[in-house]
């Protein structure tokens, strides 16, 4: 059987530019290049044109009306954000442009699809300079702006929703004298936020089955997401990177069925029987209810869940929720401690788009510093932050009393975020995984069982998209990734 | 042609093409497209609707073509076949697909026979309760699975409030967390849209039944148990074959229950043939691996539509 790769057809200068780009992932995108003009002092009106915008959730579409009227005000466009469900979002809009076509102006993706998006976007840099318009890159958070947002060194996208996630524990569980002394007494040690994911199992297990909320209810012990494929796969990464693992070697052989994954997988499956009813099922909403309605004591999830979890009109634990870097893993006798940027949704402008300059005006609109706070400052919307300015800003600090302790657990998980997969195919990749990590939570297969199968898999991506690229374009992923002190840690 | 029809046509004062065809024999050209004008928008549906698609994705499935990457066509010939053979996800669903329409298929029928039987009967109000049997059929698959998630959820749903009443003490069932409890939801949906299928053809068939063959029977001193086994059962047989050809050839293709319940969960363990196919070729744009793959269902299905096909047949000698 004859292998090809994707780059078969690819010119040679524009891969070894792709290779060269990647590597310089993390270190200078084009951002970097020239001095960003100040925001221009005329603004151009587009006279009412419609921008249509592929919005890949109705939380998203709501931060795009927000502004609806500013659009109209400022560029004379009118914004037409459409909901396609983020499950679907990466075959709807690729199908479209392998087409060579766009339905929209503005597409909302995840920037693990950039390597294989990148060639149907515009780069965004030198449209903006062109229009005179400020994107601002300075002030987009490090690990969003250099690692999630350009390929092949441009810049393809905007961050629009920074996500990463965080661990939540109810106060109400780890609060009382008789709970934190019956909670030395059986585990020998003292019940605080968890440190490790060993000690999140320990108060997964404790709080699980009995009412410490006091409400009369049975509670449950920590809430995660299991569902299958993209979805499971976060929940997985956030573990298996603070297990010290990385998706690959130096030769591309997958690291996902290394003792590092082994031991993820093995705890998420342990605390599986401490979750809530239904949570083979659960993804980001369904574990933010449970965090939110007060039924688990422990939970980790999006930071955008911190906005829910105080609002009265939606929430049984105002004022209960604490927040904590996602735990670590005790490594050769010290804490090795990251943050998972679990997904992420950015903004970038299809080639084929017939407003492509009303768009970018679009773009530096929803993406500017002060209309940026304000959508992920609203509950509705689902957005987290992406900007320096925003988790420093008086607005976020002062929007719940713990806000602050909340941003600075941002600031702490994102300086030491951990990316996704960014390499062609990345979405497969991330798929196959988390369907192994719901086999192994169903008991379908065992933890080393589902983990080498996933590994299988992931190396019959690999050939198939061409094992010399992929490993060639890792190792540009790896490299940025150790520049932030991403390292893999062996616990073999 | 003889000097009578030649005649006869000069007589009738054709044109002299026509006249012409008519003396050498053949009909003007013009009636002999006719039938073929008069077809040629149905068969040019077919042809853009059915018969390229199928041969186009034939074609692709002799390829390694991946949509998402611009690599264009490659000729692997039965390459995407060979390697699904190989693909224990594929076999896996396979056997899934087979765990859940087995099942499903056997439980509609014997429930969708025994309303057939009941229904059968004269009463008061009838009418009323086989069209409100029948609106399973009606309720459209997506509204259905949809339904039933949320009916299933174990904090919210009504399966485990009802049960919880019927028991006395509150139950949490996660039916949609296990793979055998999943697997056995997944049936039951199916069992719900299928039994009233079932029970409408099988009442036809019933009711198509001469009760002068009942009349004999009982002179010739048959017990019901015998007029059943020996009357019913064996004129019955054919509209039950058909219609458990129909529910095959239909469950063999389940996707939309699964993608909206279970997303193939829990681990895999609902994972159909159809769904996995849809994951390879439409979900991650392996066009050419997912044709081949969706050519074993077809040809799956090819195998049941020429049973039916024989079994008709057959009919039709016993008949004759």
């Amino acid at each position: 059987m004859s292998h090809y790769h994707w780059l078969d057809r690819v010119d040679r200068r524009e891969f070894l530019r792709t290779v060269a780009g990647a590597t310089a992932l993390g270190v200078a995108g084009d951002w970097q290049a020239t001095a960003l003009p100040a925001r221009a002092a005329a603004r151009k009106n587009f006279g009412g044109k419609t921008v249509r915008v592929a919005a890949s959730a109705e939380y998203y579409a709501v931060a795009f009306r927000m502004f609806r009227e500013k659009a109209e005000q400022e560029y004379g466009i009118k914004i037409a954000p459409e909901v396609i469900p983020s499950h679907e979002a990466y075959q709807r809009v690729m199908l479209e442009f392998s087409s060579r076509a766009s339905s929209y102006d503005i597409v909302m993706f995840s920037p693990q699809w950039l390597a294989d998006f990148a060639r149907h976007l515009e780069p965004l840099k030198p449209m903006a300079d062109a229009a005179g318009l400020n994107l601002s890159l300075e002030d987009v958070l490090p690990a969003f702006r250099d690692m999630y947002s350009t390929w092949a060194g441009r810049l393809y996208a905007m961050p629009f929703d920074g996500d990463m996630h965080i661990l939540y524990y109810n106060t109400a569980a780890f609060g009382s004298a008789e709970y934190q002394q019956r909670f030395r007494d059986k585990y020998g040690y003292p019940l605080a936020p968890p440190q490790t994911w060993e000690q999140y199992r320990d108060m997964a297990e404790f709080s699980n089955g009995w009412d410490w909320f006091g409400d009369g209810q049975k509670h449950y012990g920590a809430s995660d997401g299991y569902r299958p494929g993209r979805t499971g796969f976060w929940w997985f990464m956030g573990r298996f990177a603070n297990y010290g693992g990385v998706y690959f070697d130096e030769e591309m052989r997958p690291l996902i069925n290394s003792p590092n994954g082994v031991k993820a997988l093995q705890n998420m499956v342990e605390i599986f029987q401490f979750a809530p009813p239904g949570s083979t099922n659960f993804g980001y909403t369904e574990v933010e209810t449970a965090l939110v309605k007060g039924d688990v004591a422990l939970s980790t999830n999006w930071t955008s869940v911190a906005r829910v979890a105080e609002d009265p009109n939606r929430s049984k634990v105002v004022g209960k929720i604490g927040y904590a870097m996602l735990p670590g893993t005790m490594i050769g006798g010290k804490l090795h401690r990251v943050g998972s940027l679990a997904s992420g949704w950015s903004l970038g402008i299809p080639k084929y788009s017939a407003n492509k300059e009303a768009a970018l005006h679009a773009l530096e609109l929803y993406t500017r510093p002060d209309v940026s706070v304000k959508i992920s400052l609203n509950p509705a919307t689902g957005v987290d932050y992406t900007r320096r300015s925003s988790v420093e800003s008086s607005e976020a600090r002062a929007a719940w009393p713990s806000a602050p302790k909340f941003l600075e657990v941002i600031k702490a998980s994102v300086d030491v975020g951990f990316p996704a997969p960014l390499i062609p195919g990345a979405e497969e990749y991330m798929k196959l995984c988390g369907d192994a990590m719901a086999a192994a939570v169903a008991k379908t297969k065992g933890v080393k069982q589902a983990l080498d199968d996933a590994a299988r898999e992931w190396d019959r991506i690999t050939d198939r998209l061409g094992r010399d690229t992929q490993k060639q374009l890792w190792k540009a992923q790896y490299d940025a990734m150790k520049k932030r002190g991403l390292v893999y840690k062996s616990l073999a | 042609m003889d000097t009578t029809t030649k005649a006869g046509a000069k007589a009738l004062s054709l044109a002299p093409a026509t006249r012409a065809a008519l003396v050498n024999g053949r009909r003007p050209t013009s009636r002999r497209l006719a039938p073929w004008l008069l077809v040629a928008p149905t068969l040019l549906v077919m042809l853009a609707t059915s018969v390229f698609p199928l041969a186009y994705s034939l074609v692709v499935s002799f390829t390694r073509y991946e949509l998402a990457r611009e690599t264009g066509w490659e000729f692997v010939g039965l390459v995407n076949y060979r390697d699904a053979l190989r693909d224990q996800r594929f076999l896996a669903s396979a056997v899934q697909t087979a765990q859940i329409i087995g099942p499903a298929l056997v439980t509609a029928f014997v429930l969708g026979f025994a309303l057939a039987l009941l229904l059968n009967r004269p009463f008061g109000g009838r009418g009323l309760f086989v069209s409100l049997l029948a609106v399973p059929i009606m309720v459209a698959p997506t509204a259905g699975a949809m339904s039933f998630g949320l009916m299933l959820t174990p904090k919210y749903g009504a399966v485990n409030d009802l049960l919880s009443i019927l028991v006395g003490q509150r139950l949490l069932i996660d039916w949609l967390g296990s793979p055998a409890l999943a697997k056995l939801s997944v049936v039951v949906v199916q069992v719900w849209r299928w039994a009233p299928f079932y029970m409408l053809v099988l009442l036809a068939g019933l009711q198509a039944i001469p009760d002068e063959l009942y009349e004999a029977g009982r002179i010739d001193g048959a017990s019901p148990l015998q007029l059943f086994g020996f009357i019913t059962l064996p004129l019955l047989r054919w509209p039950a074959l058909v219609g458990l050809l129909i529910g095959f050839i239909d469950l063999i293709k389940i996707f939309d229950t699964v993608y909206i319940m279970t997303t193939g969960g829990p681990g895999g363990s609902t994972e159909t043939l159809t769904f996995y196919t849809y994951y390879t070729g439409v979900r991650f744009f392996h066009v050419g691996y997912g044709a081949a793959l969706s050519f074993y269902v077809l040809a799956a299905v090819l195998l049941l539509c020429v049973l039916l096909v024989r079994a008709s047949g057959r009919r039709e000698e016993g008949v004759a």
